[in-house]
C-alpha cells in the first residue's frame, strides 16, 4: 500500500511540477510577444524619424519657390522667419531638435530652427543629410547640411 | 466514514484546483488573442500611416487595401482602428468621413495652393460608398469634378437626377448637388444616404443638416465630397486655416527681411508686406501675385 501511496505522489509532484513550468512558460511568452510588440511600435516610430529627413526640405514652410513655382531647394529666408516666428509645431515636429548649417561657402552661420525637448531622455538619435539652400538676401546657392536629432 | 471523507476530499481537490488549472489557461488564451488582436490594429494603422507619409510628398493616388474588415475612426488629430489602436496624424491635413467600416481605402492627395503652396491634401475614400455627381444646372463643373478624380476611384457615377432615380440605388450613398436642388429632390434622396450641394459661383458647401462651410477651390470641394459632413471637413478646414496663416506669416517676416537688406529705388517690398498683411485664405489671389511678379519684372527677388 505504501509503496502504491508513494508512486500516486510522485505522479502527482511531476504533473504539478509539469503545470508549474508550462505557465512559466506561457507566462514568457505572453511577455515576449508583449515585448516583440513594443519593438515593433519603436522600429516603426524610428523610421518615421528617419523619414523625416526627406519630407523636411519640401514642406512649404521650408521650401524654395519662385513666382509660386516650388523649387528644389530650402529657402534660408523662410527658415530664418520660421526660427524667429516660434511657431508650436509640436504636433508635427514632437521632441526633436532641427538645425540647418551652411558648409559651403564656408560660413560660420547655423540656424536652430525647431528645438523641443522632454523633461528626460534616455538617448539622442542624430541623422544629417546635405540639402541645397538658397539665400534670398545674397541671390544665392549654397550647400548646407540639415541635421535632425531625436531625444528618446 | 475517514477513508470515504478522504476519498470525497480527493474529489474536491480534483475539481477545484481542475478548475483553477481551466480559469487560468482560458484566461491565457482570451489575453493572447486580445494582444494578437491589438498587434492587427497596430499594423493596419501604421500600414495606413505610413501610406498616407508617402503621398504627401506629391499628387499621387493608392489603394489601401487590407484583407480584414475594420472600423476606422477619424479624430481630427488622429484615428482608431477597431476601436483599439490609435494613430497619431502628426499635423496631416486629412479629408475623410468620421467613422467608416471597410477593408479597402482610396488615398488621394491634392495640392492645396492660394498665391502661395499651402500643403498637400489627403483624401481617404470609403471604397463601399457610391457618390453621386449630379449633373443638373451645373453640368459643366459637374462634369469637371468628375473627370479630375483618379481612375481607382470606380464607385463615383455622374448623371442627371431623373437617371438616378431610375437607378438601382445602394446602401451607402452620398449625393452631391452642384446647383440649388428642389426641396422635392432633397426629400426624394434625404433617406438614401448623405447630401451635399456645393455652390460654386459663392463658394459655399451645404452639408446634411443645413450646415455650412467655405469651398474656396476643387481641392476643398474634393475635402467637402469626402468627408460628406460638417464636422470632418471643418476639422482639415481649420488645419488648412492655421497653416495658411503660419506661412503667410513667414512670407510677411521674409518680406521685412528683404525690405532691409535688399530694397533700393527699384525693390520696394512694402506694398507686398502690407498685401500680405491683409491676406487672408478667402481673399482674391490676383492683386498680391501681381505684386510678386511685378518685382520679378524689375530684377527683384521675388518674396514667393
Amino acid at each position: 500500500m505504501k509503496k502504491g501511496q508513494l508512486q500516486i505522489q510522485e505522479s502527482i509532484f511531476v504533473l504539478i511540477i509539469f503545470i508549474v513550468l508550462l505557465l512559466i512558460g506561457l507566462i514568457m511568452f505572453y511577455n515576449f510577444t508583449i515585448s516583440s510588440i513594443k519593438a515593433d511600435i519603436a522600429s516603426y516610430e524610428s523610421s518615421k524619424f528617419r523619414s523625416l529627413i526627406e519630407i523636411l526640405p519640401s514642406i512649404p514652410e521650408f521650401r524654395c519657390s519662385n513666382l509660386g513655382q516650388e523649387q528644389e531647394c530650402i529657402d534660408l529666408g523662410k527658415v530664418d522667419a520660421f526660427s524667429k516666428l516660434g511657431f508650436d509645431y509640436f504636433k508635427e515636429f514632437g521632441y526633436r531638435k532641427i538645425t540647418i548649417e551652411v558648409i559651403y561657402p564656408k560660413e560660420d552661420k547655423s540656424y536652430n530652427v525647431y528645438e523641443k525637448r522632454p523633461r528626460s531622455f534616455k538617448s539622442i538619435k542624430r541623422i544629417s543629410s546635405l540639402i541645397s539652400l538658397y539665400d534670398p538676401g545674397q541671390d544665392k546657392y549654397k550647400i548646407g547640411k540639415l541635421t535632425v536629432e531625436d531625444y528618446s | 466514514m475517514k477513508k470515504a471523507q478522504g476519498v470525497q476530499f480527493n474529489w474536491i481537490f480534483v475539481v477545484v484546483s481542475g478548475a483553477i488549472l481551466i480559469i487560468f489557461f482560458s484566461g491565457f488564451g482570451i489575453k493572447y488573442a486580445e494582444l494578437q488582436k491589438n498587434r492587427e490594429n497596430a499594423e493596419i494603422a501604421r500600414g495606413i500611416d505610413r501610406i498616407i507619409n508617402g503621398l504627401r510628398g506629391q499628387e499621387q493616388y493608392k489603394t489601401i487595401d487590407i484583407n480584414a474588415n475594420f472600423k476606422f475612426e477619424f479624430n481630427c488629430d488622429s484615428f482608431t482602428i477597431n476601436d483599439n489602436y490609435v494613430q497619431n496624424l502628426n499635423g496631416k491635413i486629412i479629408f475623410t468621413q468620421d467613422n467608416l467600416k471597410v477593408n479597402k481605402l482610396y488615398a488621394w492627395t491634392k495640392e492645396f495652393k492660394k498665391a502661395y503652396k499651402i500643403d498637400n491634401f489627403v483624401y481617404l475614400v470609403d471604397s463601399n460608398k457610391d457618390y453621386y455627381l449630379i449633373k443638373d444646372g451645373n453640368e459643366e463643373y459637374a462634369s469637371k469634378i468628375y473627370n479630375e478624380l483618379p481612375s481607382i476611384f470606380t464607385n463615383f457615377k455622374t448623371l442627371y437626377f431623373d437617371e438616378l432615380i431610375k437607378s438601382q440605388l445602394g446602401k451607402n450613398n452620398e449625393f452631391v448637388f452642384f446647383s440649388e436642388s428642389s426641396q422635392d429632390q432633397i426629400n426624394e434622396l434625404k433617406e438614401k444616404g448623405d447630401l451635399l450641394i456645393i455652390d460654386s459661383i459663392n463658394n459655399i458647401v451645404t452639408f446634411n443638416k443645413n450646415e455650412k462651410a467655405k469651398v474656396l477651390n476643387e481641392a476643398l470641394v474634393y475635402g467637402a465630397i469626402f468627408s460628406g459632413s460638417y464636422n470632418a471637413y471643418k476639422c482639415g478646414y481649420d488645419q488648412l486655416t492655421e497653416k495658411f496663416s503660419n506661412i503667410n506669416n513667414i512670407y510677411i517676416k521674409k518680406a521685412e527681411y528683404l525690405q532691409s537688406c535688399c530694397s533700393t529705388g527699384f525693390c520696394d517690398y512694402s506694398l507686398v508686406k502690407s498685401s500680405l498683411l491683409n491676406y487672408n485664405i478667402e481673399s482674391d489671389d490676383n492683386v498680391i501675385k501681381l505684386l510678386n511678379a511685378q518685382l520679378y519684372n524689375s530684377n527683384c527677388k521675388v518674396v514667393f
